[in-house]
């Protein structure tokens, strides 16, 4: 039961760390890719928190009982897939909608072009936010059916948040580079789904494989970060 | 309850974004600061959280909490002021000392967002209690609630510093959410408590003007009372003025003009006679009358000087003054200028009278098209090809603003010249006492494509010239001009540029913050 509850905190940790560094490296990516980055960083935060609130009510609506553990699992590799695919989502969605409106001959001054590149990109955003959003009300049910009586969740939770917040300027953002943080990030959020697994009396079968298979092509990213890079530029420019 | 959730959340994230605010643009950091600040309030959430679960907490009131908060919330901005005033007077030195100081100093401040982190942890344990109690267990309504707050509170802190141009006035929006909650939690709305808050609101609004009185001191201490020696009517005055003697003082100098835009916070300083005005842009300096001459013509004339061709067709990034495009309409080869200035605010400032006497109307002229944008996105969405290409950006000492000092921005440039087109940008090419020499720039722009590079410098301020096919040779030096070359340093082995997905600071030089 220790070690059940162990790996639950120890995963709220690692979620709230990604949560906040996935709005963090939004607002970068965003800045890149729609300009204006002083504007750019309020509004990421306030859609980003906007769809948090979406998620958390949304949690709200799921089956009660065991499948919200499940749940959880899901959501954890949905976002261990999206946080390391967010550069790749934008900047191929970005040139191909390029290549479209260049094919259509879709003149950049009529704001088509503008208006796909935001969607695609706060779609991207939405998503991630919403995932996160459903996050601590399911943690917290997870902590209540292992027989937890105070909550350790939500304080986990804001504790970690602020680690990944001090973290992203320094350690992300001028340190590993927006490249290399995407894939760490995702491959947290895969280590955090292998813990999940192991919530509980027996460890839920099939999502031990998925976290770590995440993982593994997260670290195989951030390895390869040099050449993912010069893609991704071509692809861009 | 809804509404006192909704509020809690509103007023705390007012709060904190408010904060963030501020020590961004005191510290001209917004990445770090911004981080930092939300971190650090989360931090305290979370204390506060962890705290109000011990069973000693179990009685402390909601009503409390929210009076704390109303409080942190009303006196944080003078507190931030009043410090920020002491230390430009009796600890700053334009040196590099001084910008260590200030971190610590704004580092310390990060008690602020602690200690509001900290309430607000008690006040959402508190909230979620009473919750339980009227709704059962249901933390995904709880959240959903707070996080419509928090969502509204991102937008007001932007929309009211452009509406009402005010830094402070979020504050004492935040703090009388709290305000209004702690009246409901000690009485209901409806009686005699009702025209209580309307005098508090009323409270609210005097204190706005006095913050207002202490931004003008602040800026006034930041502008006019700095390390000199100056002679004023047959007085010599030895500065910076102490504290006291400064409070009085300060009455004999101008207002400071201050604008916030969407972008950026602009700043008109006019001297005592006010003759000449200076302009800055987030504490920056950008201007001179007295100096700007010197500035823009070196900018405008060495560079085709040196590529020897007469441009018919110019790409100027910022400088939404006027000021350099006024000299490039002096060379009658100049067919078409494209200037791209990210703030409207400048641009209107620009076409106002008191910066077109100074910038002849150049805005104004056939020649002159004129796009509000960001350059990132115009460079990136645009194919149009042009002879020179002139950046006059805010030169981003810290980590913000790299993305148009990035290999791929230069890169984009690349392909908006001409054949034997250059670009010429102002950068600080000696970095004072901290040392660098600005090799990270250089490498950068080798890595777009632009093998060489040259200096030249005018009057204290250096610039960069560079192309890809252009000429290189700098003209004989002439004492008329006083623009010389300069020599730029040899980019070393392994020097990594800055990279649009992984940044690097261009040098590290003296702050004059």
């Amino acid at each position: 039961m220790r070690k059940s509850m162990g790996f639950l905190y120890g995963a709220t940790l690692l979620i709230a760390y990604c949560s906040i560094s996935y709005e963090l490296l939004l607002a970068q990516y965003l800045s890149v890719l729609l300009g204006n980055s002083i504007h750019r960083f309020t509004s990421t935060l306030g859609i980003y928190i906007f769809s948090l609130g979406v998620g958390a009510w949304w949690a709200g609506h799921l089956k009660e009982g065991g499948a919200r553990h499940r749940y959880l699992l899901r959501i954890e590799i949905a976002l261990s897939v999206l946080g390391m695919g967010i550069p790749f989502y934008l900047f191929g969605s970005e040139a191909l909608i390029r290549s479209f409106c260049e094919w259509k001959q879709i003149p950049f001054s009529s704001g088509i072009s503008t208006s796909l590149i935001w969607v695609v990109a706060h779609g991207l955003m939405v998503s991630i936010g919403f995932l996160s959003g459903m996050e601590v009300p399911l943690l917290m049910d997870l902590e209540k059916a292992q027989g937890g009586s105070t909550t350790w969740v939500l304080p986990l939770d804001y504790l970690s948040s602020f680690l990944g917040a001090v973290s992203f300027p320094l350690v992300i953002y001028l340190g590993m580079g927006l490249l290399s943080g995407s894939a760490m990030v995702g491959v947290l959020n895969g280590i955090s789904a292998w813990m999940l697994s192991r919530v509980g009396s027996e460890p839920v079968p099939g999502y031990t494989r998925w976290g770590i298979g995440l993982s593994g092509l997260g670290v195989l990213l951030w390895v390869f970060e040099g050449a993912s890079h010069g893609w991704l530029m071509r692809v861009f420019l | 309850m809804f509404s006192s959730l909704f509020l809690a959340s509103y007023g705390s994230l007012l709060f904190e974004l408010s904060l963030a605010k501020v020590f961004s643009l005191l510290s001209d950091d917004g990445v770090l600061w911004e981080s930092l600040t939300i971190g650090v309030f989360l931090f305290g959430i979370g204390l506060g959280v962890l705290w109000g679960n011990r069973s000693s907490m179990q009685s402390i009131s909601l009503a409390s909490v929210e009076k704390y908060l109303f409080f942190i919330g009303l006196g944080s901005y003078p507190l931030i002021e009043f410090i920020h005033i002491y230390y430009r007077i009796y600890l700053f030195g334009f040196n590099a000392h001084s910008f260590w100081i200030l971190r610590g100093i704004l580092g310390a401040l990060e008690f602020l967002p602690l200690y509001g982190g900290v309430l607000t942890g008690l006040e959402v344990g508190l909230l979620y209690r009473r919750h339980t109690e009227i709704s059962g267990h249901r933390p995904s309504m709880f959240f959903c609630l707070y996080e419509f707050g928090a969502v509204l509170a991102a937008y007001t802190v932007t929309s009211v510093s452009y509406l009402c141009n005010s830094d402070s006035l979020p504050f004492l929006l935040g703090a009388l959410c709290h305000g209004w909650i702690y009246t409901q939690m000690k009485r209901p709305f409806w009686g005699l408590w009702k025209w209580k808050l309307a005098c508090l609101a009323l409270g609210i609004i005097g204190l706005e003007g006095g913050n207002r009185w202490m931004e003008q001191w602040q800026l006034k201490t930041f502008y006019y009372n700095q390390p000199q020696v100056t002679q004023r009517d047959g007085r010599v005055f030895i500065q910076p003025f102490g504290l006291w003697e400064w409070v009085w003082r300060q009455k004999e100098y101008p207002a400071v003009e201050r604008l916030h835009s969407h972008y950026q916070v602009l700043d008109l300083v006019s001297d005592t006679e006010g003759k000449e005005w200076a302009l800055y842009l987030n504490h920056h300096f950008q201007l001179s009358t007295e100096t700007e001459y010197a500035y823009h013509h070196a900018l405008a004339a060495y560079p085709m000087t040196v590529a020897h061709i007469a441009p018919k067709t110019i790409l100027v990034l910022g400088a939404g003054d006027g000021f350099l495009v006024r000299e490039l309409l002096k060379y009658p080869s100049v067919e078409k200028i494209v200037l791209v200035e990210l703030d409207p605010a400048m641009l209107e400032w620009a076409k106002g009278p008191r910066f077109s006497a100074r910038n002849e109307h150049s805005l104004f002229d056939s020649r002159v098209e004129v796009v509000a944008e960001d350059a990132w996105w115009w460079v990136r969405h645009h194919t149009e090809r042009f002879d020179a290409i002139l950046l006059d950006f805010p030169y981003p000492y810290g980590s913000d603003g790299l993305r148009l000092y990035s290999t791929e921005f230069f890169s984009f440039l690349r392909h908006h010249l001409q054949p034997r087109g250059y670009i010429a940008l102002d950068v600080p090419l000696w970095l004072g006492a901290s040392g660098g020499s600005n090799e990270v720039l250089l490498a950068t722009l080798q890595a777009a494509g632009f093998p060489h590079s040259l200096g030249f410098q005018s009057g204290g301020e250096t610039f960069l010239y560079t192309g890809v096919d252009c000429a290189m040779e700098p003209p004989p030096w002439t004492k008329q001009d006083m623009i010389t070359p300069i020599e730029l340093p040899s980019v070393s082995e392994g020097t990594r540029g800055n990279h649009l997905l992984h940044p690097r600071v261009l040098g590290f030089p003296d702050r004059l913050l």
